[in-house]
């Protein structure tokens, strides 16, 4: 019995990991109606934020203001995303990425000509072969900024009809450039991340519990609740709205854009504690947003990509199946037990678990 | 055909993939460091019969679809006369066609183990091996149960090949049998089921982080059984698993050794040591111990080419090393490599050895020679 409910303790902690990253999804779902691909990445590039500023061998902050700048991180970063990347395929405004996309190249091209001179198209021109002193890569970078500015905002076009296949698309870009990104900023070896509880455990009976796995799961449970209510608040029913009928939820007055960027902050947010919370309690890895997405999107489809609490016990179901059947049957059956519970509940129940769920197709 | 006229010497092109990027790179980084010293050192000394080398080199991130196109490129492309110790044993199998179709000879540490291939040599124990020496070192201790947690992967195949071969050998009872998904940190159902288990031995062949996470949930039990990983799963004479464990957990922690530990006191290896610390190359950030073993795999192919007699063909390469069965090339740092015909001929060496982790010293202490698996 006690090994019973050892292994129901470590399923639910690694549900809750999915149920956290499974409601990042549905969020931001429920905003731009695009299945982020990239959440666990981003939520893995603040983890390692959280980890690099409270590491002692980095910056060795205390630990609380570690966790509070880097979730700060997280939903911050998860708007910037929103705001230069998503924008201009949901049929707002391109100029934030025209702007971004001017910015960095002009930033590169400091670089490149005081390294290399211009590009080999062009260097044959007398007198602008080689490298360039600073002052003048910097004139010469500066001058090409509204040039790249206004060819963006000319050839890359805003899409009035929203199409899910290009967001989709670029989620699944994002997750290969913030992997490269994070290997970058730091480093591609495994990082342990000790928080003030890690290794603590207590006694249950037989059972052991560890205080990680006591703070993944009521962390995990307190969000899910904390978004169920947002939900029912003014702007979380703006939120649904724009994702039901975005150009009549315009038509009302509310704000796609602004909401669209605070779902994204709040996905990023949500993703951010799930991969900090499970970096707390394994380690932080290159390879940790590859290995749980796929279960998050497992718990969003249960919860038929609409209900929060369907996707929550999702994430829990999934977590404690797994579990259970590695431990009582057999750890090869562990990895099919996901895709198994999904199709037996697609066969049941095609909308997802819950009421909610079958509502969006009323 | 890159393969050089009889006579033929002047510069040597030698090819190497390794992950430089991704979650394998701190291997990756050292396994190219390793190698460019050697040939910035042979090269240094005046070369080997008149042929200076040159290593060409690209990354793969551990992706297997990578390391395919990066060996055609080495191929067509760079026209490297061989490649010298790409690892990824995951990966390398995938890479045979375009090496046979090309009859560019590969001299590596490779896993799985030899598949009858002419140009492929294996200069390294297989994991199974390993897994065997792990094994006998836990009978060794008064081991009558053990258990394997593998990979869902021919890592785990292989942990749990080597389990089965020497039940008969030993007649210890295999009480569990547990596998991990690749890239999941999900280890509790496994670290359970052994714990109830109560195996005296558990063999595990999983990804470092991995590894870190299946002590931490033993030690939190505080159930102590002998534990052991090949050489690269357990990051033997490094930190690459150990540091990833509350230091107590890795105390006890033993590792296969393919090859020997970079702190060990012997000319060959306080050479390389010196050598490491002084080069400056790619790959410099990467975990000493795995760049001792490509510098030392590398110097045994050195060796060969010196056998050569100035032939550089094919035909001469393959008909010297197949004759190394008869004279083995003994580099300190690694077992004999004594490759012969095929079949079976070019799984060029055997034996390995153990290591086991201290916490107090934050180092590793060989406990077992080298020495080929009790039969």
């Amino acid at each position: 019995m006690s090994d019973l409910l050892q292994q129901i303790v470590a399923g639910l902690e690694a549900g809750s990991y999915y149920a956290l990253i499974g409601l990042a999804i549905v969020v931001v779902m429920k905003s731009t109606d695009v299945p982020n691909f990239a959440q666990a990445e981003m939520g893995l590039m603040a983890a390692y934020m959280c980890w690099w500023l409270a590491d002692g061998d980095e910056i060795g902050w205390p630990f609380w203001l570690a966790i509070l700048v880097g979730f700060a991180f997280a939903a911050v970063f998860g708007a910037l995303v929103q705001f230069f990347l998503i924008r201009p395929l949901t049929g707002l405004s391109n100029q934030p990425l025209a702007i971004l996309a001017a910015i960095s190249l002009g930033y590169a091209l400091i670089d490149l000509f005081q390294d290399n001179g211009l590009p080999f198209f062009i260097d044959w021109i007398p007198g602008l072969g080689g490298g360039y002193p600073l002052g003048v890569s910097l004139v010469l970078a500066i001058l090409s900024v509204p040039l790249v500015y206004i060819f963006m905002k000319k050839f890359v076009k805003k899409m009035d009809n929203v199409d899910h296949f290009p967001l989709l698309l670029l989620t699944i870009g994002l997750t290969f450039a913030l992997g490269s990104l994070i290997e970058i900023f730091f480093g591609n070896q495994p990082q342990k991340f000790n928080t003030p509880w890690s290794g603590n455990i207590f006694n249950i009976g037989d059972t052991r519990i560890g205080y990680d796995q006591v703070v993944s799961i009521g962390m995990g449970l307190a969000i899910a609740i904390g978004l169920a209510i947002f939900f029912r608040s003014k702007w979380g029913v703006r939120m649904r709205a724009i994702a039901e009928d975005g150009t009549t939820a315009r038509l009302l007055g509310i704000n796609a854009g602004v909401i669209s960027l605070l779902a994204w902050a709040i996905g990023g947010l949500v993703a951010g504690a799930a991969m900090t919370l499970k970096g707390g309690s394994t380690v932080l890895e290159l390879g940790s947003a590859e290995g749980l997405i796929l279960k998050g999107f497992i718990a969003a489809v249960l919860g038929g990509f609409v209900s929060l609490p369907g996707t929550f016990i999702g994430g829990m179901v999934v977590g404690v199946a797994e579990a259970v059947a590695g431990g009582q049957i057999s750890t090869s059956l562990q990895p099919t037990m996901a895709l198994l519970i999904v199709v037996i509940v697609l066969f049941l129940y095609p909308d997802g678990l819950t009421r909610e769920a079958k509502l969006r197709e009323v | 055909m890159p393969g050089l006229e009889k006579g033929v010497g002047g510069t040597i092109k030698i090819g190497t993939s390794q992950p430089f990027t991704g979650r394998a790179a701190v291997a990756g980084e050292a396994l190219l460091g390793g190698l460019q010293m050697a040939v910035d050192e042979i090269n240094a000394a005046g070369g080997i019969d008149g042929c200076d080398f040159i290593l060409a080199w690209e990354d793969d991130r551990y992706e297997i679809e990578q390391m395919v196109t990066n060996v055609r490129k080495l191929i067509d492309v760079d026209k490297v006369w061989g490649f010298v110790g790409t690892a990824g044993s995951q990966a390398i199998p995938s890479t045979y066609p375009a090496i046979e179709g090309a009859g560019t000879p590969l001299w590596g540490p490779i896993s799985p183990a030899n598949q009858d291939i002419k140009e492929i040599y294996l200069t390294n124990p297989t994991r199974t091996e390993q897994g065997k020496i792990c094994i006998d070192y836990f009978v060794s201790q008064g081991a009558e149960t053990i258990a394997v947690i593998g990979q869902d992967n021919e890592m785990g195949v292989e942990a749990l090949a080597a389990a089965k071969a020497q039940e008969s050998v030993h007649g210890y009872e295999i009480v569990a049998e547990e596998e991990i998904e690749v890239l999941s940190d999900v280890v509790a159902p496994a670290v359970l089921a052994v714990i109830e288990s109560g195996a005296d031995g558990v063999l595990t062949a999983l990804d470092n982080a991995q590894n870190g996470l299946v002590l931490s949930g033993f030690h939190e039990a505080g159930y102590n059984p002998l534990v052991c990983s090949d050489a690269g799963s357990a990051g033997a004479g490094g930190i690459n698993t150990v540091s990833l464990t509350e230091p107590e957990a890795a105390d006890g922690y033993l590792g296969a050794l393919q090859v020997a530990l970079p702190d060990t006191d012997s000319e060959f290896v306080n050479n390389w040591r010196a050598g490491w610390e002084a080069y400056d190359g790619p790959g410099k950030d990467g975990a000493p111990n795995f760049s001792l073993q490509t510098y030392s795999i590398i110097q045994a192919f050195f060796v060969l080419w010196d056998r050569l007699d100035g032939n550089y063909t094919y035909e001469n390469f393959h008909a010297v090393a197949e004759t190394l069965v008869d004279d083995p090339i003994l580099i300190p740092s690694i077992p004999p490599i004594a490759c012969g015909p095929l079949p079976g001929g070019h799984q060029c060496a055997s034996g390995a050895g153990v290591a086991v982790y201290s916490s107090a010293t934050e180092s590793w202490t060989q406990v077992k020679a080298f020495e080929q698996p009790a039969s």
